[in-house]
């Protein structure tokens, strides 16, 4: 019977919930803090809906002052057609040899892997529990399982391997309350940088002959917000606004972007051209569920990578 | 944010309005709108480029601009090892904030003032009172010429060598062919144009540019010696 | 090469010859050198003085070591008097199109039924609303990834 008791015990320590710990939670500020601060070079493997990408990326932090931005990431695609993604703390220029284009654009809530943790991840306490799981080896490196469980129905599962020397992210699934895995990337081998060096931070493609499209809201056009949503779902804000004129039809559209800090659901809102027919219900492409809705002339439609529950919601809840 | 709107341009005065996106209402400003100087035309082609990510063409603009602002920073602060620390820093910073020029003054103006700024910054580290560059104004920065009474770092060995490199660069502009030589000196002693040169020597454009660059080509053959036995410090 | 840098020197190139000029990457320390020579040659034939650290290579140096900047990148399209105009979203949204092909693999088939809502088709979706989302809120690989189709 004692032993029992004790294997009992031993096993709620395996995957103890959070309140068993003196601020758990601080592995999870490391985590964010390190995937911003530590200068790394690997490779990843990315996959969402059965597709699996290899990728190369190269992250540094440079001590700022008040001329230049401090955080450098460039991202290869090994497979596949060549691209390239440089960011800095305020751009994000996407290079395709595919397209022989570059686009650039603000760089606003991007959060890539392993940089998947909002800045304040204090905000996730509201709507997350955090369980600590077993200890694996991911790229040759210990990890720390952490597991980030909804206290709601309107989010995913998030799972960590948390490097147990630096904290960052080696590893990431998401998933739903049935297993089911959206996505998920793992560090095959990462190595730490300690060279101020960030010559390599620069294009492959020659930028001077590339048409450069910067993508940006129009800033011209009226922000007058006539909807409201009636009900907001606990730990979701609005943290975008962009509204875009449809070229040809003279339409305004609205994107609203809503975050609980690892989940984005955007909403959007237009006007339904004359002689189109507006769309109702609901469909899954990929692990990205949408949920569409006809109101007041408009056509709502709510997308993300987040429980069909959620995206109803958010599309059920415009009102004007 | 406001944007500016061209609503009609002329040589001489520029209208812009100031559209607000809220009210849409308007606001004329005229301005005199001075041409721009070809120094200017080619500085702000450079940062653009620089902009873009060519670090090639910033390294044109340290090249003609470093020496420059090592006599500027030289009237703030007395330590040469000093001086090149604040010279390197101050090009750095211009590199980090290249975005940020727009081209509303001259690059060595906006350089200028990163550099003043850079040596106010270290002589206050020091605990040192910056001098009276406080009171210079930006007339006085575009408008900064070499100064001749500057201090300068003179031992007798560079003395020696300073003088073995004005007699060869002398004697071999003297003997240049007599057409190099009138092109050469037309433009590095009475500053004139290609244009002008061109109407005063009766012959293209394109003649005068190449007999500069052989002038100077010829002069440069005989003074690499001298400058890679000085490592290119003296 | 050098004749353009004589030219260079004397605020006298062309556009389309410092273009050309600065097209040829290994040569940058070439044309700082010739400028380095010419500006010699010119301070004595002007009687200035010559004392002179050269620092561009040590700065330069430096400035290898820093990172390309980004944020000029559009500015640098731009020349003085030109005046940018905003770009328009939707026609960038077919190069998206082309760029990333975001998350089209459906698990069972076009379409779920959930619950009693109406079920949409997959076509019944502008693709600019799924380029628009995945490009706002990119968290993973999948705004860069092309998928299957």
């Amino acid at each position: 019977m004692t032993v029992k008791i004790i294997i009992s015990f031993l096993l709620l320590l395996i995957l103890k919930p959070v309140s068993a710990l003196d601020n758990p939670w601080e592995i999870i500020n490391k985590a964010a803090e390190a995937s911003k601060k530590l200068s790394y070079k690997g490779i990843f493997h990315s996959q969402h809906s059965g597709d699996i990408k290899s990728i190369e990326i190269t992250h540094a932090f440079h001590g700022s002052d008040e001329y230049g931005s401090d955080e450098y990431t460039r991202i290869n695609m090994l497979d596949g057609d060549f691209g390239e993604v440089l960011a800095d703390a305020k751009n994000v220029v996407v290079y395709h040899s595919h397209k022989n284009d570059v686009i650039m654009q603000k760089r606003k809530n991007q959060h890539l892997f392993p940089a998947i943790f909002p800045v304040n991840p204090q905000i996730l306490k509201d709507n997350y529990e955090l369980s600590f799981g077993n200890k694996e080896r991911v790229a040759g490196r210990n990890s720390q399982i952490v597991v980030l469980r909804p206290l709601d129905k309107y989010r995913n599962f998030y799972h960590f391997w948390l490097d147990e020397e630096t904290s960052i992210p080696l590893k990431m699934i998401v998933s739903d309350g049935d297993n089911n895995i959206f996505e998920q990337s793992s560090f095959t081998n990462i190595a730490f940088l300690h060279s101020s060096n960030l010559s390599w931070f620069k294009p492959s493609i020659d930028n001077k002959k590339q048409d450069i499209i910067e993508k940006k809201s129009d800033k011209s056009v009226s922000h007058n917000k006539f909807w409201k949503l009636k009900n907001t779902l606990p730990g979701f804000k609005e943290v975008d606004q962009i509204s875009q004129r449809i070229p040809g039809l003279n339409i305004l559209s609205h994107q609203l972007v809503y975050s609980d800090g690892l989940a984005y659901v955007s909403l959007f809102i237009r006007p339904v051209a004359k002689d189109k027919r507006p769309k109702v219900g609901e469909v899954r492409i990929g692990s990205t569920n949408i949920s569409a809705r006809y109101y007041n002339g408009y056509q709502i439609m709510s997308v993300g990578s987040v429980p069909f529950s959620t995206v109803k919601h958010f599309s059920e809840s415009v009102e004007f | 944010m406001n944007s500016l709107k061209v609503v009609s341009k002329s040589t001489e005065v520029y209208n812009a309005s100031n559209v607000n996106s809220d009210n849409s209402e308007e606001v004329k400003i005229n301005m005199e709108v001075r041409p721009i100087s070809p120094e200017r035309a080619i500085d702000q082609k450079l940062v653009e480029k620089a902009q873009k990510g060519d670090k090639q063409a910033f390294g044109i603009l340290v090249e003609k601009y470093q020496l420059k602002l090592n006599r500027l920073i030289s009237r703030m602060v007395r330590d040469q090892s000093e001086i090149e620390d604040i010279v390197q820093d101050s090009f750095i910073k211009a590199y980090r904030a290249i975005n940020n020029f727009r081209g509303d003054s001259a690059f060595y103006t906006w350089l200028y003032r990163i550099g003043i700024n850079t040596a106010k910054n270290h002589l206050v580290s020091l605990g040192r009172r910056p001098k009276a560059m406080d009171a210079v104004d930006i007339e006085e920065i575009e408008n900064f010429q070499d100064a001749q009474d500057l201090r300068s770092v003179e031992t007798p060995e560079t003395t020696m060598m300073n003088n073995q490199i004005t007699a060869t660069v002398n004697n071999a502009a003297e003997s240049l062919p007599d057409e190099l030589k009138q092109a050469f000196k037309l433009r590095e002693m009475d500053g004139h144009s290609y244009e002008e040169i061109s109407e005063m020597m009766g012959c293209p454009i394109g003649t005068v540019r190449s007999r500069i660059f052989r002038a100077r080509d010829a002069i440069a053959e005989k003074l690499k010696p001298l400058i890679e036995v000085t490592n290119k410090r003296w | 090469m050098n004749e353009k840098t004589s030219s260079l020197f004397d605020n006298e190139i062309q556009s389309n010859e410092l273009d050309s000029l600065l097209s040829k990457k290994e040569r940058g320390a070439d044309i700082r050198e010739a400028i380095q020579h010419y500006q010699t040659i010119s301070d004595v034939i002007q009687g200035k003085q010559l004392s002179r650290n050269n620092l561009s290579n040590k700065i330069m140096a430096a400035i290898d070591k820093e990172p390309t900047q980004l944020g000029g990148f559009l500015a640098a399209k731009k020349s003085l008097s030109q005046q940018s105009s905003p770009s328009e979203y939707w026609p960038m949204a077919a190069s998206f199109a082309a760029l990333f092909v975001i998350g089209l693999t459906v698990f069972n088939g076009d379409s779920i039924k959930v619950g009693n809502s109406p079920v949409l088709a997959k076509g019944d979706i502008p693709e600019d609303i799924i380029i628009a989302h995945h490009s706002s809120t990119s968290t993973n690989m999948k705004y860069f990834i092309k998928t299957k189709d």
